[in-house]
């Protein structure tokens, strides 16, 4: 059962750095449907 | 118009159908099939009149371009030298005709291509479809499923192992195989549920729950599904790579197939190698829905980048597919917006399918079958569930002969 439950906590951790990874490559979904047109910043 | 896309292609090809059903734009008002009614006209200035509308209503094909090509342009508009010039004698209709066409000449702060599409009308036919259809015959199939398996149950009990527990394990699963099966497995429980939850929670969870937590549900549910779609995608790749030579068709899965694997006979055990024909049923359709689930859901996350049913489509129609069944060619330009609905659609339409098929797979390999969870469990089966089960592997791991194979 420990390989089950270590797959189910690499499930999360991969979920998480699947988020930053595309975080960091500009692919969230603030960064993708705003313009520099439309930005504020 | 969905319903008769489904009479139509329902009798052919279960892929065919999905393509037609979930096609919005077959649902729109030039999907007919009547011939086509040349209309006067003149008596409202070339505009709709009631024969348009009851053409229509009777699916005969209707001549839209007196709408499309009516949109104030130079080419349909007042002559420039007027004094009203063609820009000031475009009038409202033909001003909104423009912009549902996409002929209207438009700047937007966000100038991605998609953005242009102000008005986009397979959009209703999508949400409708969506609020309608797919939830009701997905949501039955998931019951359905669940039904039978309680029935199942019901009839013919827990599948025991007959010979008793011996008591000696054999290693049926390695840890690396148990991993990859796990990550896939349990990423797609939750991806189910949240799925499920997504598309039924406006009528099934804000009556309950009410907006404002729904609505922080909703937010926490979107960021799981978007995110666990990456391991469940490395543990379909892993799985795939694991498990594939063992998963080739071979004449002991006819064997197997010819008494219904025995699960539906007491005492009935026909021999099987590492994985039994049901088995292999399972992972090719594991593999094939996934992959299909897995890149529809791409295009969803990352949208208007990865756009397919356009080009799917003219290959479809390539290869003659609509001719051989008699249905008009499928639509080989698609908007945007219809490219992301259709996605959206066909990314539902395969997770019931695939969540059906794993409802049995879940039941047969926990509370169906005596010592089959431990496999993937613990990795270890008890030697006479091997013997039972999976005789020809056993023997090939052991050396040993299985003698419980009254079927053999």
């Amino acid at each position: 059962m420990k390989t089950m439950y270590l797959a189910f906590i690499a499930i999360v951790v991969l979920s998480f750095a699947a988020q930053f990874t595309l975080g960091q490559m500009g692919q969230t979904t603030a960064t993708a449907a705003a313009g520099p047109s439309v930005r504020l910043d | 118009m969905i319903a008769k896309s489904i009479s139509k292609t329902v009798s052919t090809a279960l892929v065919f159908l999905l393509l037609n059903m979930v096609s919005p734009v077959l649902a729109q008002e030039d999907n007919s099939t009547g011939p086509a009614a040349a209309i006067d006209r003149s008596a409202t200035g070339g505009a709709q009149t009631l024969e348009d509308v009851l053409a229509r209503q009777a699916n005969a094909k209707v001549d839209s371009s007196f709408r499309s090509q009516n949109d104030g342009s130079d080419a349909v508009g007042a002559v420039t030298t007027n004094q009203l010039g063609t820009l000031g004698g475009a009038s409202d209709p033909q001003l909104w005709r423009a912009l549902r066409y996409g002929s209207a000449d438009i700047t937007l702060s966000t100038r991605t291509p998609e953005s242009l599409e102000i008005i986009q009308d397979t959009g209703m036919t999508w949400l409708a479809f969506r609020a309608g259809p797919l939830r009701e015959y997905g949501g039955s199939a998931l019951l359905g499923v669940t039904a039978l398996l309680v029935l199942f149950y019901l009839v013919r009990g827990r599948i025991m192992i007959d010979s008793g527990l011996s008591g000696q394990k054999i290693t049926r699963f390695k840890a690396v195989e148990r991993f990859g099966h796990w990550l896939m497995a349990g990423a797609f429980v939750i991806l189910g549920l949240t799925g499920l939850l997504q598309l039924f929670g406006r009528v099934a969870l804000i009556p309950l729950i009410g907006h404002e937590f729904y609505a922080s549900y909703a937010t926490i549910g979107k960021w799981i599904h978007n995110n666990f779609a990456w391991p469940f995608m490395i543990g379909l790749v892993w799985i795939t790579v694991c498990w594939i030579a063992h998963n080739i068709p071979n004449r002991d899965d006819l064997k197997w197939l010819m008494v219904g694997g025995g699960l539906f006979t007491k005492g009935v055990h026909p021999p099987a190698r590492k994985f039994n024909a049901g088995q292999k049923l399972i992972f090719w359709a594991v593999v094939v829905l996934g992959l299909s689930i897995s890149v529809s859901g791409l295009s969803l996350l990352f949208p208007y980048k990865l756009e397919l049913f356009a080009s799917s489509f003219a290959h479809i129609n390539s290869l003659g597919l609509p001719w051989l069944l008699g249905v008009d060619p499928l639509p080989e330009q698609l908007t945007h917006h219809a490219e992301m609905q259709l996605a959206q659609v066909w990314h539902t339409i395969i997770a019931f399918v695939f969540m059906a098929i794993a409802l049995a797979h879940i039941y047969i390999g926990s509370v169906g079958m005596q010592g089959a969870f431990a496999a993937m469990g613990e990795g270890e089966v008890d030697e006479n569930w091997a013997k039972e089960h999976h005789s020809i592997w056993y023997t090939d791991v052991t050396g040993k002969p299985a003698d419980h194979h009254p079927n053999e």
